[in-house]
């Protein structure tokens, strides 16, 4: 009941002995990731806690170890050369945590997606997490629940925020993906939003986004066109300044196109329920799959 | 980061772009000698050096006309170059208040037989640089969107020479040595948007002298602040004078903050939190002093950061915090707000909301501290009405 990833994934985790992986993967372990290898170059032979070996490239832990995903929790300056280690690993799911890589870096490692075998989500992102199968990312554990709700988000703490209201009201998720706040990024909300519709266990969506860019607005128009599962929606920065950046490097009006005025009505224009304020995401779900239970058989 | 005309214009210069030739002053700076050392010449461009677009339809204000204008004579130059700096500009950009004119740069009036627009960009949507040329330049170019080429850069090839000549085609120069020298142009300016990890380069217009010589008039450059740290030079045209003094504070922390002309004080981890906090402050009857993003690594040092520069907004009626922590500690945060308000003595009714790790700590550490006005919101919902309870109570 997921998509991207499930409890059977084998993962990297790329700066295993970094201060953030030193933080995070009690977390990701007790939530049932199974890491079977770290890379930190000049450590290639240590092991992590001791149990976990260390190798120097990616090369060499996939030489030994069957990987099918690969955590990335080192700092800026060298987070876009590990995307494109891992990418030239050909690792099947690639997620990236950290924030502020430039843009550059990140527009010749999309280019260079293009014709690869990986998958990468974010950067800039909180990661993805599938209920007490497997988390790979830095989000609270306790808030989710399994259960058969897709939520995608360009925001961490928005993730957290809504995943939060669904579980207090009883309601799992199926998986959770952020996709992160950079302008440039790997995986696209159309992407996640086509997976989760293609997902027999997701019986609902919940999409939630920001003001800059157009990835609302291809969504709106994915979900209209191929999407029949009940979507719910919340857009930040209704009342954000235009050409101000509001702390995500993406989240900036320029134009009326990338403000949440436009985005909100792209996306009720697709007959998505746009939830008014934040604090209403979870009211604004349970009305709509009640609705929409109360016409099944 | 923005950059000033001037300071684009060196680069420009630096990177084999060819400009117009003028002089920029400041407020110390002698005035006359300044301007006598440029040529005569029929007539004078005198513009006001500020980082926002639209100078020339905007208006200074006290009245002395827009912030580019022509003038037809030295002295006339100089009179009005001393009356722009100082005073302020206001544009369709920077509010009724305007933005202090620091800088004006005065130069030959150029004479030209067409006006072009050059820029490249990166576009978010393609995921790579786009080049836009139009030979319809000088005017406002957004409003005649069918007359612009746009033309994307593999950002791992770079720009290619077919493209160069695509662009150089589409323009109509007369002659061959001009189209030549465009695309030597073009090139240079590809590098030096790659090079230094711009995010826009502008030049409108550029133009065609009688001669057939090209030459950029204005230019205008926006770098990525992700990647300064790999660009030491770009990095020191930043003009802290351009900034708010609070905005400048807390990017030296790593806190993004954004100055708003409300009334309650906002710290929130998270860029989208702290907007959806701001969003539902505004969609309550209240209005948030500012959005600031501690960013989910903050540590302590940035807290306190962050609250010394809240609280120096000075009509706040409450302080809110609003945390969802996932790497970032509720008792961290709740640790550096009794240090602050004790140490500055700051009375101001505290108004919290703690969610994720660590935030039973946080909150148990704060109600134990009995000097604090404090209101805690059990939710999100709930942050509203405990606002208006604290501004009550105070």
């Amino acid at each position: 009941m997921s998509i991207l990833v499930d409890g059977s994934a084998s993962v990297l985790v790329q700066g295993i002995t970094g201060r953030a992986a030193a933080f995070h993967l009690p977390h990701c372990e007790a939530h049932g990731t199974k890491i079977v290898a770290g890379i930190r170059p000049g450590k290639g032979g240590q092991r992590y806690d001791n149990r976990i070996p260390i190798y120097d490239t990616v090369a060499d832990a996939t030489r030994n170890h069957i990987i099918t995903a690969s955590l990335i929790l080192v700092p800026a300056p060298a987070a876009a050369d590990c995307i494109w280690e891992a990418i030239d690993g050909e690792i099947p799911l690639i997620v990236c945590v950290t924030e502020g890589i430039p843009v550059r870096d990140m527009a010749r490692i999309r280019a260079r997606l293009r014709d690869s075998h990986s998958i990468l989500i974010g950067a800039n992102c909180p990661g993805i997490i599938t209920p007490s199968e497997v988390k790979l990312g830095i989000m609270p554990s306790y808030i989710h629940r399994p259960g058969s709700v897709g939520v995608v988000s360009r925001s961490g703490t928005l993730t957290f925020e809504t995943v939060w209201q669904l579980t207090q009201r009883g309601i799992g998720q199926s998986t959770c993906v952020g996709i992160g706040g950079d302008p440039i990024h790997g995986i696209s909300m159309v992407d996640v939003v086509r997976m989760f519709n293609d997902d027999s266990k997701t019986t609902e969506i919940v999409l939630v986004g920001e003001i800059g860019g157009e990835e609302e607005e291809a969504a709106a128009e994915f979900i209209k066109k191929h999407v029949n599962k009940p979507v719910v929606a919340y857009i930040a920065g209704v009342t954000a300044p235009a050409d101000r950046r509001m702390g995500h490097a993406g989240a900036i009006i320029s134009g009326t196109k990338s403000g949440a005025g436009y985005k909100i009505k792209a996306l009720e224009a697709a007959g998505i329920a746009v939830a008014r304020d934040i604090s209403q995401i979870g009211n604004v779900f349970c009305e709509i799959s009640n609705k929409n239970l109360s016409v099944k058989p | 980061m923005k950059i000033h005309e001037f300071q684009t214009k060196k680069l420009l210069v630096s990177h084999g772009i060819p400009v117009d030739t003028g002089v920029v002053v400041g407020c110390g700076d002698d005035v006359d000698a300044f301007i006598s050392s440029l040529g005569s010449a029929e007539s004078y461009i005198v513009k006001a050096q500020i980082q926002s677009g639209g100078r020339g339809k905007g208006h200074f204000v006290d009245g002395i006309g827009s912030g580019v204008q022509r003038v037809y004579s030295r002295m006339e130059a100089v009179q009005l170059a001393r009356k722009m700096l100082g005073n302020r500009l206001v544009t369709r950009q920077t509010g009724p208040v305007g933005c202090r004119v620091n800088m004006v740069y005065v130069g030959p009036a150029t004479r030209f037989r067409r006006e072009f627009y050059l820029a490249i960009f990166m576009d978010r949507s393609a995921g790579m640089p786009v080049i836009m040329a139009s030979s319809a330049g000088g005017v406002e170019i957004e409003k005649q969107p069918e007359n612009i080429l746009r033309e994307y850069v593999c950002p791992l090839a770079g720009l290619q020479p077919f493209q160069a000549r695509k662009l150089a085609f589409y323009m109509g120069f007369k002659s061959k040595s001009t189209q030549e020298s465009f695309m030597v142009i073009l090139q240079n300016l590809y590098r030096l948007f790659d090079e230094n990890d711009a995010s826009l380069i502008e030049i409108n217009p550029l133009v065609e002298t009688a001669d057939g010589c090209l030459l950029a008039i204005d230019g205008k450059a926006v770098f990525d602040d992700n990647a300064l740290f790999r660009h030491p030079d770009i990095s020191k045209l930043r003009d802290p004078n351009a900034e708010d003094p609070r905005e400048v504070q807390a990017t030296v922390h790593g806190v993004n903050y954004v100055a708003l002309t409300g009334n309650i004080g906002c710290l929130t981890n998270g860029a989208g939190l702290a907007m959806a906090t701001m969003d539902l402050l505004n969609a309550n009857g209240l209005e948030a002093a500012n959005f600031l993003d501690l960013g989910d690594n903050s540590g302590a040092e940035a807290v306190r950061a962050a609250l010394e520069i809240l609280l120096q907004a000075g009509d706040l009626r409450g302080l809110l915090i609003n945390a969802f922590g996932g790497a970032m500690c509720g008792d961290m945060v709740a640790k550096c707000v009794v240090d602050i308000f004790s140490k500055r003595r700051v009375r101001l009714p505290l108004i919290v909301r703690m969610e994720g790790a660590r935030a039973a700590e946080g909150l148990n550490l704060l109600r134990s501290e009995n000097t604090l006005k404090l209101f805690v919101a059990e939710n999100l919902r709930d942050i509203p009405q405990k606002i208006r309870e604290a501004m009550r109570v105070q």
